[in-house]
C-alpha cells in the first residue's frame, strides 16, 4: 500500500467527475420538490462540503447519489453511471444522518456484516476507527451512546474502501474531541486513496480547512458550486459606514447594517472602489451570508423588493 | 480499476478474523442467519416439543390399544369397571391430541404471520437498517432473497415436521379410535393435518412480510398482519366446500336421524328434502314450510366423502402457494421500485 505521503496520484481518475448532476430534480409525494434543476460537477478526489439550511435538499442529494431513491427528472451520474450497477455499489459508501445499525448486533457482528457484504473490505481501516473510541467488540449496538454508534457507522463506511464516500451529518452527535479525531482519520484516508467525499453539515466550523469544494444547496436549488478557493476569491466582504458610497449595483449577496456600520458580501472578483474596507471572506462568513439570504424564487421576489 | 489494485494488499494482510468466519454461512446468508437466529430458535423449541409430544402420544395410545384388546374390552358388550377406566384413560390421551394439539397447530400460521412475517421488513424500514444494508455492496434482490429464504426455510422445515407427525398420529391412532370422535373435515382437525398446514404457514409468513413492507411500522405491521392472516383464513373456510366438486345424493327420508344420513366422517355441505313432485327444499326453505317438508318422501344432501380430503387439501395448498409466490414477487418488486 502507498504510504500516506504519496498523495493523490494513486488515482488515475483524478480530475474526472466523480459526481455530476444534469437537470437533476426529485419530487416526493404531495408534489413537494426537494431538488429542482440542479447542475453541478464534483471532480474525483475532492472533499466537497454540501451545505444548506435544514430541509434544503442536502439529504435528498446524498440519498440520490447513494442510489437509494431515483431522480424524478434529469440524472445524477456517479463515476459516469446514471444508475446503480453491481460494480457501482462497491464504489460508493453512504452514512445516513440517522446512522441506522442493528441494535441487537455487537460491534464485532456489525463489522463482520461489512466484511461479509463488501468484497473490498478493509478490516484494519474499520478497526482503526472503532478502536479509537475504546469500544468493546462484544458490546451491543443498542447499548452504545449516539456518538459511539456514529463511530461504528463510520467504521463500516471506511472499511468498505469506497471511491466515493457520502456522509450525511457524520459528526452531529460526536463530542468535539472525537469529531476532530475522526475528521482527521477521514481526511487521511481520503488523501491516501484519493477518495472523493461528499459531506453534508450545518456545523460550519467543522468544514473549514477540510473541504476543498463546495455545494451550497438552498430551497432545492444549487446556489453555489465549485472549487472552494475560486469561490472565496470571487467574493469580497466589504465594511464601511452606512451613509457612505453606494454599493456596486447588482452583485451584493447580502447587506447588513449594524448601527452606522455596513457589512456586505459581494459576488465579484474585482477590487472594489470607494470608502470600503475590502477583504476576502472566510468560509463561514461566505456561507452565513448566503444562508441568511434566501434564493429569490419567482414567487418570493416581489416581497423581497418591497422589503428592500 | 484502481480499487482492485488498492485493496489487494490489505486483503492479503487481513488479521486472523476471517479464519474464524470460515465455518457457517457467508455473505448475505450470514447476515440473514444472524438476523433470524433468535426467531428460528423461538420457533424450533415449541415445534420440537410438539414433535416429541406427538411421538410420545403415539406410543402411549398404542400401548393402551394393546391393553384394550388383551383385556377383551374391545369386544365386550357390557363393560366392566376396568374397561370403563381404560376407556377414560384412552379418551384423555386422544383429547390431548384433538383438543390441545390440533387447535395449537391451527393457530401457528396466525402467529407466524404476526410475529415473524409482520416485523421482518417493517422493522428494517422503520429503523432505517434497510438503507444501511443497501449501502453495502450487495444488490437489493440478493439481500431480500436471503432475508426471506432463511426464515422461510425454517418455517418449511418445522411445519413439515409438525404436520407430518400430526397426520401420522391421527392416521394411526385417532381415526379408528373408539374413544375419539375426530372426523377429518372438522374445524381444528382439517388445518392440523396434511399439506395445508405447511402451505398456510408459508403463506402467512409471506402475507405478513408484504403487510409489513406496505406499512413500514413494526407495531402496525404486527397487528395488521395477524388480522390479515385471520381474515384470509376466514375467506378460505367459506370457499373450502367449493374447492372440489361435492357428491350429490338423494335417499329416502331417514326418520331416525331426521333427514339425510351422510357417510361416516364425510362433510355435509348442504341438505334438504325432496318433495313428491321432485322439487328440492333446503333446510332454510323448510323453516317457512314445515308442513310441506314433513310430508316429503325423500331427502337430498351434498357432501364431501373422506376420500375428498386429500384433493381438497391439495387444491387449497396449491392456491395458497400461488398466493405466496405472488406476495413474494410483489415484495421484490416494491423493494426494487419504491424509494427507500
Amino acid at each position: 500500500m502507498a504510504d500516506a505521503t504519496s498523495v493523490p496520484d494513486a488515482t488515475p481518475e483524478e480530475g474526472r467527475p466523480a459526481v455530476e448532476a444534469v437537470g437533476l430534480g426529485k419530487r416526493y409525494r404531495g408534489d413537494r420538490w426537494a431538488l429542482r434543476d440542479c447542475h453541478f460537477t464534483v471532480p474525483a478526489g475532492r472533499i466537497c462540503g454540501v451545505v444548506g439550511a435544514n430541509g434544503a435538499g442536502k439529504s435528498t442529494l446524498l440519498t440520490l447519489a447513494a442510489r437509494l431513491i431515483e431522480p424524478t427528472e434529469g440524472e445524477l451520474r456517479v463515476f459516469g453511471e446514471a444508475s446503480s450497477t453491481p460494480e457501482s455499489r462497491t464504489r460508493v459508501a453512504y452514512v445516513t444522518q440517522e446512522k441506522p445499525l442493528y441494535p441487537s448486533f455487537t460491534v464485532a457482528d456489525t463489522l463482520r456484516m461489512g466484511r461479509e457484504l463488501n468484497p473490498g473490505w478493509d478490516e484494519e481501516a474499520a478497526q482503526r476507527v472503532v478502536g479509537m473510541g475504546e469500544l468493546r467488540a462484544d458490546a451491543r449496538i443498542g447499548s452504545l451512546s449516539g456518538g459511539q454508534r456514529s463511530r461504528v457507522a463510520l467504521a463500516l463506511a471506511l472499511g468498505k474502501r469506497a471511491e466515493l464516500l457520502l456522509l450525511d451529518e457524520p459528526m452531529a452527535d460526536l463530542d468535539p474531541l472525537a469529531r476532530h479525531e475522526l475528521m482527521g482519520v477521514l481526511m487521511a484516508e481520503a488523501a491516501e486513496r484519493g477518495t472523493t467525499i461528499l459531506v453534508s453539515s450545518h456545523i460550519l466550523p467543522e468544514l473549514d480547512g477540510v473541504i476543498d469544494h463546495l455545494l451550497l444547496v438552498q430551497a432545492g436549488r444549487i446556489r453555489l458550486a465549485g472549487d472552494l478557493e475560486e469561490i472565496l476569491d470571487g467574493h469580497r466582504l466589504l465594511t464601511g459606514v452606512a451613509d457612505g458610497a453606494e454599493l456596486p449595483a447588482g452583485t451584493a449577496v447580502e447587506r447588513r447594517v449594524r448601527g452606522r456600520q455596513v457589512t456586505a458580501l459581494l459576488h465579484t472578483g474585482e477590487p472594489v472602489d470607494g470608502p470600503w474596507e475590502s477583504v476576502r471572506p472566510s468560509l463561514e462568513e461566505l456561507l452565513l451570508a448566503y444562508l441568511r439570504t434566501p434564493l429569490p424564487t419567482p414567487a418570493a421576489a416581489p416581497d423581497r423588493e418591497a422589503a428592500a | 480499476m484502481s480499487t482492485s489494485t488498492l485493496t489487494r494488499p490489505s486483503a492479503a494482510t487481513r488479521p486472523s478474523g476471517p479464519a474464524r468466519d470460515s465455518r457457517g454461512p457467508r455473505g448475505v446468508l450470514w447476515l440473514a442467519w444472524r438476523q433470524s437466529r433468535v426467531s428460528v430458535r423461538t420457533m424450533a423449541v415449541p415445534a420440537l416439543l410438539t414433535a416429541l409430544l406427538l411421538i410420545v402420544l403415539h406410543f402411549l395410545i398404542q400401548d393402551r390399544a394393546e391393553l384394550w384388546v388383551r383385556t377383551g374390552c374391545d369386544h365386550a358388550t357390557d363393560w366392566s369397571l376396568s374397561c370403563q377406566v381404560q376407556y377414560g384413560r384412552m379418551e384423555m390421551l386422544t383429547l390431548i391430541f384433538t383438543d390441545a394439539l390440533q387447535p395449537a397447530v391451527t393457530l401457528v400460521p396466525v402467529l407466524l404471520g404476526t410475529f415473524l412475517g409482520g416485523p421482518l421488513l417493517a422493522q428494517e424500514y422503520e429503523r432505517g437498517t434497510l438503507r444501511l444494508v443497501l449501502a453495502q455492496s450487495v444488490g437489493p434482490g440478493r439481500w431480500l432473497a436471503a432475508r426471506l429464504a432463511v426464515p422461510g426455510a425454517a418455517v418449511l422445515l418445522l411445519s413439515t415436521m409438525v404436520a407430518g407427525l400430526s397426520s401420522w398420529v391421527w392416521w394411526s391412532d385417532i381415526r379408528h379410535n373408539r374413544a375419539a370422535f375426530d372426523p377429518p373435515f372438522q374445524g381444528f382437525t382439517y388445518p392440523a393435518l396434511g399439506v395445508v398446514h405447511i402451505a398456510w404457514s408459508l403463506f402467512a409468513l409471506a402475507l405478513g412480510v408484504l403487510v409489513g413492507q406496505l406499512l413500514r411500522r413494526t407495531v402496525a405491521a404486527v397487528l395488521a398482519s395477524g388480522a390479515a392472516v385471520a381474515l384470509a383464513h376466514a375467506v378460505v373456510i367459506v370457499l373450502r366446500p367449493y374447492l372440489w366438486p361435492v357428491v350429490d345424493e338423494e335417499q329416502p327420508y331417514n326418520t331416525v336421524l331426521g333427514g339425510f344420513s351422510k357417510p361416516t366422517g364425510s362433510w355435509l355441505v348442504e341438505q334438504g328434502v325432496v318433495l313428491a313432485d321432485g322439487t328440492r327444499m333446503t333446510a332454510d326453505d323448510c323453516l317457512n314450510a314445515a308442513d310441506v317438508c314433513n310430508a316429503a318422501p325423500d331427502s337430498w344432501g351434498q357432501y364431501h366423502p373422506v376420500s375428498h380430503f386429500v384433493p381438497i387439501q391439495l387444491v387449497e395448498s396449491g392456491l395458497l402457494l400461488a398466493l405466496t409466490a405472488g406476495a413474494v414477487a410483489l415484495v421484490f418488486r416494491r423493494l426494487a421500485r419504491a424509494g427507500i
